[in-house]
């Protein structure tokens, strides 16, 4: 895309703007990576370097917990969460964009209620449900009550909204039918916002504590976000160790991120459709 | 075009005999204006039709539904039943009906009034993180160049990749008032005794506040940057043929096209506000000093899901789900009215 | 709407509610489920292991998850009938996953609960007396013990529970601070008048320290040690009928106005509890009263820092003399099932044998309830020379008194009130009576309403 010429004042002070938040927001990453590289208590005495640069924290960190299992597990649910809230969510969202249908602003706003419910109203019901069906201790029941997302639902919903309807109508013509419509038309165009979408619904189940906690009883199986907890307790906290596998933990996060970055990177081709 | 083409699949026709009434269709390809027809599905072969029509939306959209009500929606009411009984959990004892008193009882729980005043508080502090800053970012980002463009996003976004415990470690020695970073500078700089930023009532929110807007500020520049680059290019060229500036076209185009993406992310934001800084709240300060940082996600948890009765943890849990409904609701219907779409 | 529509989502309605029902089925049948598959398991032959679930928080510990695991892994290796499965649970999070395994009809069998749980466990969730699981071995077992170690899990003239990892406070203190205050680390104050004394002095003499600080405060720190504190000035909590509140009498007010007094003379920091415990561990604090299980990342981090850690007994009233209290964990037993049960004794009893107390101490880092361990020729002999805290708890345990764990549904409530109680008395300028009494009344009000 060509990008419009603006006045010296304006890129500058988009630049001073961008670099000021930049540096705010990786500022904290770097004083944990400082901080895992130190050894012992050296974090307990607020020097900004390391003094003695040591990758004991992460042979401690792994000899420790699992870490390498539960980054496994945390990343095979989130992976698999990302994926089927996507597909349950493209499919609902399309649906209300596209048709105009007697019942339609009642899913809306059904979509809109079940968004709120805290996880606490539905956590204890899902548990006996999930124990019934002997899923503790699995990646199925981490992911199991969180296929379908009405957050991901209404974000989409933002995207298709914006979508021009004239489109489903000249895809129409063309002799395509509704899935074809969506394959070859409307997704290729809104790559850029499911990508983005995707990034956030796969930290959202990274991050994810309480849920697999409770239907946790093995540490063999345990994500990495409880994983991280471990390191924190009233007998005092194991400060090297946690930074340590907090950096181990950032890692597929990042990964995921510069795949999918690329997508929202190439939707900047569309426009050419309007 | 009259009457409607037999060739085409039947949903197609529905289609046009609901959606269009009201719209006049541009056809890109054929170039005309047309109304469409009313009459062509009020035959009995067009009823049929339509009813087979019908069909489509909700079979996209049973995937969703089928799991919301499984996952959400049962267990919901079922937790909703639970909140009018006592019941002491143990296997072999029957639930007793208790009517209301589960909700008055906690209502009448100390640090509820300051979790309502806190929520509120959170709510508005949050905004200048999850709406002014991304809004701009994202602005701003879009006419960098490309490579600058994608570091300085990924940058923002730092914040996102990391796990809320280690988050909330990090910021308790950035904030640690025997030595830590903040006040090695502040007192640099001259300030005098060293800020007991989350002992403190004045400052604890505030911290809390800046911690949570922190983490999401990297969240809503991704979603405000998908939406700024949907902005068709257009318009940003006839503007400038017109010879509007920069700001006259951020206010006049950028900002009323983005109108849907600032409403719902507003609508995010605030409801979001309350359950992420849960951790840091658990982790930092456990509502403290003197429930000067208790919100309304850490009171239901803590009151509700920390103490050992169910009654009174459905009965939070309910009443946190209408509260939040209510607010949700109301930013739904206002956004439908203050959106404004291009089509 | 048309027929057709109305007769899709009456199937698909009718379809859900199968689902739904399937998947997630009416609690009843899951109560029942769980008597008859006990009553398989009794009658089970021999010859098939017994399983046992153990909640423990222990577990999702990184630094005692090992010890714990060893203490299972020894047992069941002298057990070979007996299967224990280990259950990792959150300490802060229990009662949310008790309530959602006894919801789905799951009793744990035996569980690691915090003492102040006590109450609850005994009268909601139906805990087994341990006399009761031991018949006549219980006296057997327990001949080794420290009486009062045993007391501390007596409720109703039962024994309810047994302690696990268990610890008393201790006063650690900087030995650099307190040289530089002219100090001897040698002679620790002895009473709350000399550390308010000490702590002072601390301050002063070396700029951006705090004195003192009491580890009574935020909810994240036990109400145990301010109970300990009203206890040492000769006060109470509950009467002993249980049913009226005590802690605004006499003792309890003394007790909340001297720790004001440490406010108000500057000798008590004002950070939050953490931030209180990483400033002693980097030298910036003077005195530190906290549970002995924070004695090994302290010694730890002092190692690295250059200075010298000291521990004392808790101080005294002026006159009186200090009653400490206990924190941590024990043993509580819940499964109905006979077989089980029996199993249940064998691991309590390795538990709680010399071989178990000496894992607990050595692996976990708490402390051993049998004396003769640490006398001559005991397993921890040498262990004990070289962590001088144990002596310190060892001699505290003759005069500690059981940490009251508070009665009815609302029992969290009220032992969280008490750390609200001492937030106020040291972070605000409100009458300490009137804060005391306050709590003392809406304490009564949730007393009186349970009863």
């Amino acid at each position: 895309m060509e990008t419009l010429r603006y006045p010296g004042s304006v890129r500058l002070t988009g630049y001073a703007l961008l670099t000021i938040v930049s540096i705010v927001s990786l500022f904290p990453l770097v004083w944990m990576a400082l901080n895992a590289l130190k050894p012992g208590d050296e974090i307990l005495y607020f020097s900004f370097l390391p003094e003695h640069v040591t990758l004991q924290n992460f042979f401690d960190a792994f000899d420790m917990i699992p870490l390498g299992s539960m980054v496994a597990r945390s990343f095979a649910s989130a992976l698999l969460q990302m994926a089927a809230q996507l597909f349950t969510g493209v499919l609902a969202a399309y649906a209300l964009t596209r048709w105009e249908f007697p019942g339609r602003s009642f899913v809306h706003a059904l979509l809109t209620m079940t968004w709120l419910v805290p996880f606490q109203a539905t956590m204890i019901p899902n548990y006996v449900s999930l124990v019934r069906l002997g899923l503790r201790d699995t990646v199925l029941g981490i992911v199991l009550p969180n296929l379908a997302s009405a957050f991901a639902i209404l974000t989409l919903l933002q995207s298709f909204g914006a979508f021009p309807k004239t489109i489903f109508e000249a895809a129409e013509i063309d002799g395509a039918n509704s899935a074809q419509t969506l394959l070859r038309v409307v997704l290729p165009n809104l790559k850029g916002a499911v990508a983005s979408l995707g990034v956030i619904l796969f930290i959202n189940c990274w991050n994810e504590y309480f849920w697999p906690l409770l239907i946790t009883r093995d540490i063999g199986k345990a994500t990495v976000q409880i994983g991280l907890s471990m390191f924190l307790s009233s007998e005092g906290n194991l400060w090297g160790p946690l930074m340590a596998s907090a950096m181990v933990a950032c890692l597929p996060v990042l990964a995921l991120y510069l795949v999918l970055q690329r997508q929202i990177i190439d939707s900047f081709m569309k426009s050419g459709i309007k | 075009m009259r009457p409607p083409r037999r060739t085409r699949p039947c949903w197609t026709q529905m289609r046009e005999g609901i959606a269009m009434e009201s719209r006049t269709l541009y056809l890109p390809a054929a170039g005309i204006c047309r109304r469409p027809s009313r009459t062509g599905s009020r035959t009995a072969a067009g009823r049929r039709r339509r009813s087979r029509g019908m069909l489509v939306p909700w079979l996209y959209l049973a995937p969703a539904l089928i799991l919301l009500c499984i996952w959400v929606y049962y267990p919901l009411l079922r937790t909703a039943y639970l909140s009018f009984f006592n019941w002491n959990m143990l296997p072999a004892t029957q639930p007793q009906f208790c009517g209301l008193d589960n909700f008055v009882k906690l209502f009448k729980t100390p640090g509820f009034a300051e979790a309502v005043r806190n929520t509120a508080v959170m709510m508005i502090g949050i905004l200048p993180f999850s709406i002014v800053i991304p809004t701009a970012v994202a602005i701003f980002a879009k006419n960098a160049s490309k490579r600058a463009s994608g570091i300085y996003r990924g940058l923002i976004f730092v914040p996102m990749m990391m796990a809320p415990v280690a988050v909330a470690a990090i910021f308790r020695w950035i904030l640690h008032p025997a030595g830590g970073l903040l006040n090695q500078i502040l007192q640099a700089l001259g300030a005098g005794e060293s800020i007991r930023f989350l002992n403190d009532p004045q400052w604890a929110l505030p911290c809390i506040i800046f911690i949570t807007g922190w983490k999401m500020t990297g969240f809503f520049t991704l979603l405000f940057y998908a939406a700024v680059q949907q902005l068709g290019d257009e318009y940003y060229q006839a503007a400038a043929l017109d010879g509007a500036s920069f700001w006259q076209q951020t206010v006049r185009i950028t900002l009323p096209l983005l109108s849907p993406t600032l409403v719902f992310n507003t609508m995010l934001s605030l409801l979001f506000a309350s359950s992420w800084s849960f951790t840091y709240i658990d982790t930092l300060t456990k509502g403290g000093p003197l429930n000067a940082t208790i919100n309304a996600y850490y009171f239901m948890w803590d009151k509700g899901f920390r103490t050992s009765s169910s009654g009174l943890t459905s009965s939070s849990a309910v009443v946190f789900f209408l509260a939040f409904g209510a607010i949700a609701l109301l930013l739904n219907h206002l956004g439908q009215k203050l959106s404004y779409y291009d089509n | 709407m048309n027929t057709n529509l109305k007769r899709l989502l009456c199937t698909a309605l009718a379809a859900l509610t199968v689902i739904g029902a399937t998947a997630c089925g009416g609690q009843e049948s899951s109560s029942t489920a769980a008597v008859s598959s006990a009553a398989e398991t009794s009658s089970q032959t021999a010859a098939e292991p017994v399983e046992i679930t153990f909640y423990s928080y222990s577990l999702l510990n990184a630094g005692q998850k090992d010890g714990t695991q060893k203490l299972i892994d020894e047992f069941m290796a002298e057990h070979p009938d007996i299967k224990v499965t280990g259950v990792a649970v959150s300490n802060s999070d229990m009662a949310a996953r008790l309530q959602a395994d006894m919801t789905a009809g799951e009793v744990p069998d035996v569980a690691q609960l915090p003492f102040r749980a006590m109450d609850f466990a005994a009268h909601s969730l139906g805990a087994v007396p341990i006399n009761e699981l031991a018949g006549d071995e219980f006296d057997e077992q327990f001949s080794g013990f420290y009486p009062n170690g045993l007391a501390l899990g007596e409720l109703d003239g039962q024994t309810y529970c047994l302690p696990f990892t268990f610890s008393t406070p201790i006063l650690y203190y900087n030995g650099a601070l307190f040289e530089a205050a002219g100090l001897d680390p040698n002679d620790p104050p002895e009473t709350w008048d000399e550390v308010n004394e000490y702590a002072l002095k601390i301050k002063e003499a070396t700029p951006g320290v705090e004195g003192v600080h009491v580890a009574t405060t935020g909810p994240s720190s036990g109400e145990w040690i301010c109970q300990a504190l009203i206890y040492s000035n000769g006060g109470s909590i509950l009467s002993d009928d249980r049913k009226t509140v005590t802690f605004n009498e006499e003792g309890g007010m003394g007790a909340m106005e001297m720790l004001r007094g440490l406010a108000e003379s500057g000798a008590h920091g004002t950070m939050t509890e953490e931030e209180a415990q990483e400033a002693f561990m980097n030298g910036s604090l003077g005195m530190y009263l906290q549970s002995s299980a924070l004695y090994a990342a302290a010694a730890k981090s002092a190692e690295a820092g250059g200075w010298e850690l000291y521990g004392a007994a808790m101080p005294a009233f002026a006159g009186k003399e200090a009653v400490p209290t206990n924190s941590g964990s024990a043993l509580f037993v819940f499964t109905q099932d006979q077989a089980k049960r029996e199993a249940v004794w064998e691991f309590i009893k390795f538990v709680t044998s010399e071989r178990g107390y000496t894992i607990i101490t050595e692996d976990i880092g708490y402390l051993p309830l049998r004396p003769s361990l640490v006398e001559e020729g005991g397993a921890l002999e040498q262990y004990a020379e070289e962590n001088p805290q144990l002596a310190i708890n060892l001699e505290q345990m003759s005069r500690m008194r059981q940490t009251v764990a508070f009665p009815g549904e609302d029992w969290q409530t009220m032992s969280n009130s008490l750390i609200e109680m001492v937030d106020r008395v040291l972070w605000t300028t409100d009458p300490v009576e009137d804060i005391v009494n306050e709590t003392a009344a809406q304490d009564q009000a949730l007393l009186d309403a349970d009863a």
